[in-house]
């Protein structure tokens, strides 16, 4: 380490070496991965822990006192409060009655042919 | 220094060292810009009121009055932006945190007076292109700018979100500053657990500020690119959602509700020592509730939106959640109480602010925890049971601490004192004007009067009536306090360091204070608000 706890060279070249690690590892995953739906949750995590490190290492956050180091953890929490809630409203919602009946005693369509009419509150949702 | 000698020193102060113009426009003095802020919010203040008095007349009676519907909608969207974004957010953070928040901690001045001054700048160029989008042509939108109503209206609604959006990056860096100031500045002897509880209120508060307005301004963009370039964001015809609008405005402006109600909060625990000649009841639990109130307003967002289509799951979560904010205020109230249990009261104006503060407090807080369960706010959503809980707990609680706060700083500020009989009506007249004017507006509200409509049945005029009287004197009592403080200005006595005989550490500075508001620097060697020792506070 060197002096004002700043790490040496080498240490940002092997943080830089995790990230390029990281990258391809995003990058295999989605040629691949073969994880289906996980992949874009994986992939998200992986963004996070890059990002971390950059923001640690390249930004100094670690090397600052306690409550500066707070503000990125806090305010990423905050974000993640954000979409986190406002998703899992969306999610756990009623799903709204078409015009023209109920349709949950039909037989379920594939879903590409499946379309909701302009207007519906859910059609954001890909319903 | 006996403090009764302070006042009378000759020695040049914030005020009259430099009397120029350009000493004013371009000062980086704190006690300066504070009073500028005070001008401004004062204006911003006299006009909702004014767009105030204008709704309550037209509702004197069930039919048109002295406007018609469409007049009556942009009447009331002027009334909501300015009160909410020009006078409440800013009142009491950036003109009395201003002020008083360096002189509690021992600072010569806040940690970046160069941005203070652009705080006010941008304060003044987001609420100049507000006024000029509401005087353009309006807009009829209320001060929540729903979508898909807000991104469609064919008022001016784009330049009145431009300038609320400018007047964010205010908040922000006058939030960024007040945190750097409080953690960098203090002086010697100003441990944390010394730190008045203004100043962990202002703390508070700035956190709100700095981590939730970057989301309102981003909503208010987002809106502002739906209307301009056609985006679909909130707009279900091009794939957006407009729940998702409520959500995103909400986050932030729910905090807000924090933004406006902390900092009265410290100003009451200040007031509420001062005269009652004790150090506050539970200081740590008072500061500890203020850091419980900002993080679980976070979480509470959602109880806007019972009946918006949002979750069951959803506004039930949400539900329980905002009924805790309640218990970390009623910690605070319970503190204040027993704070001036026992202790040596002294009636002054700014106590009796206090008392206002208390009861409008209880009495909002109350029917919040009512239109927090679900079943409740569905009856009540929308209707004047609404208007009268949030005014009640945001603007009556704001109200009365800024007038609290207004009265108790005034001879620090301008080394005045003001009649206090005359102070005393009108803070009577206000507490009392208060009360009429929006306790009806629970009945009405329960009757079933919706709000944003300017014509109701005729069984409901009584109660219109009275809450118009009620309005008629809040008018009188802001115009009686516009008068005797004016009038102070030129003729009141001259205050002495510490005309209240308070010992908080803001009073261990001249009244007014000098340029550099300390003459030494200072050193706290006791607790703050510490009646305990005879003898008055070294003026520094």
């Amino acid at each position: 380490m060197a002096e004002h706890g700043r790490k040496s060279v080498w240490g940002y070249v092997g943080i830089w070496g995790v990230l390029v690690v990281l990258t391809v590892a995003t990058w295999l995953l989605g040629t691949r991965g073969h994880l289906g739906s996980w992949s874009l949750p994986v992939a998200m995590g992986i963004a996070v822990g890059k990002t971390a490190l950059v923001a640690m290492f390249f930004m100094h956050l670690v090397e600052q006192p306690g409550a500066r180091r707070v503000v990125f953890p806090v305010s990423a929490l905050f974000l993640a409060l954000l979409l986190g809630v406002s998703l899992v409203e969306a999610m756990t919602r009623v799903r709204m009655a078409r015009p023209d009946g109920p349709k949950a005693l039909e037989p379920a369509r594939p879903a590409s042919t499946r379309t909701a009419p302009p207007g519906s509150p859910t059609r954001w949702m890909g319903h | 220094m006996n403090p009764s000698m302070a006042g009378s020193l000759a020695e040049p102060d914030y005020l009259n060292h430099e009397t120029t113009v350009r000493s004013w426009l371009l000062t980086r003095d704190h006690k300066r810009i504070g009073v500028m802020f005070l001008v401004l919010v004062i204006f911003a203040l006299l006009l909702g009121g004014t767009f105030a008095m204008l709704l309550r007349i037209e509702l004197l009676t069930p039919g048109p009055t002295i406007m018609g519907p469409m007049t009556y909608n942009r009447v009331f969207t002027l009334h909501g932006v300015t009160m909410v974004w020009l006078f409440m957010i800013p009142a009491i953070p950036s003109a009395f945190g201003n002020f008083v928040l360096p002189l509690m901690l021992g600072a010569k001045e806040v940690a970046f007076p160069r941005l203070n001054l652009a705080s006010v700048y941008i304060y003044a160029a987001g609420a100049a292109l507000t006024l000029f989008g509401m005087v353009w042509s309006g807009a009829d939108t209320g001060w929540t700018f729903y979508t898909p109503y807000s991104t469609t209206s064919p008022t001016a609604v784009t330049p009145i979100l431009l300038g609320v959006f400018i007047i964010g990056f205010s908040t922000i860096i006058t939030g960024l500053n007040f945190i750097t100031t409080t953690h960098t500045l203090r002086a010697p002897g100003m441990h944390w657990s010394r730190i008045p509880l203004f100043v962990w209120a202002i703390y508070g508060t700035s956190v709100i500020q700095v981590v939730a307005t970057p989301v309102l301004a981003m909503v208010l963009v987002l809106v502002a690119l739906e209307r301009v370039a056609g985006v679909g964001i909130f707009d279900p015809t091009r794939g957006g959602d407009p729940v998702l609008f409520q959500h995103m405005f909400w986050f932030y402006s729910h905090p807000a509700v924090y933004i406006m109600v902390l900092p009265a909060m410290g100003v009451i625990s200040e007031v509420v020592c001062a005269f009652s000649r004790k150090n506050i009841f539970g200081y740590r639990m008072i500061a500890a509730s203020t850091f419980g109130i900002a993080f679980v307003g976070f979480f509470s967002w959602g109880h806007h939106m019972f009946v918006s289509g949002q979750s069951t799951f959803g506004s039930g979560i949400f539900g329980v959640l905002s009924m805790l904010v309640a218990i970390f205020t009623a910690i605070k109230i319970f503190n204040w109480v027993a704070t001036m249990y026992g202790g040596a009261i002294d009636l002054k104006v700014p106590l009796l602010y206090v008392l206002g503060f208390i009861f409008l407090l209880t009495f909002g807080g109350m029917t919040g925890v009512a239109v927090a369960t679900t079943s409740l706010d569905v009856h009540w959503h929308d209707t004047y049971f609404i208007v009268a809980h949030f005014h009640y707990i945001m603007v009556g609680s704001v109200l009365m601490a800024f007038l609290a706060a207004l009265h108790y700083w005034w001879p620090k500020m301008f080394g005045r004192l003001f009649p206090e009989r005359w102070a005393f009506v009108a803070a009577c007249t206000i507490i009392f004007g208060f009360i009429v004017t929006f306790l009806p507006q629970f009945l009405l509200g329960n009757m079933g009067m919706p709000r944003r409509y300017y014509q109701y049945p005729s069984e409901m005029q009584w109660l219109n009536v009275l809450s118009t009287a009620g309005a008629s004197l809040l008018a009188f009592g802001f115009g009686l306090i516009g008068i005797y403080l004016l009038w102070s200005l030129r003729y009141g006595k001259v205050s002495p360091a510490s005309p209240w005989g308070s010992r908080g550490y803001e009073w261990f500075s001249a009244s007014p204070p000098g340029p550099h508001n300390f003459r030494e620097p200072p050193r706290f060697e006791r607790e703050v608000h510490d009646y305990t020792v005879s003898e008055a506070p070294h003026v520094y």
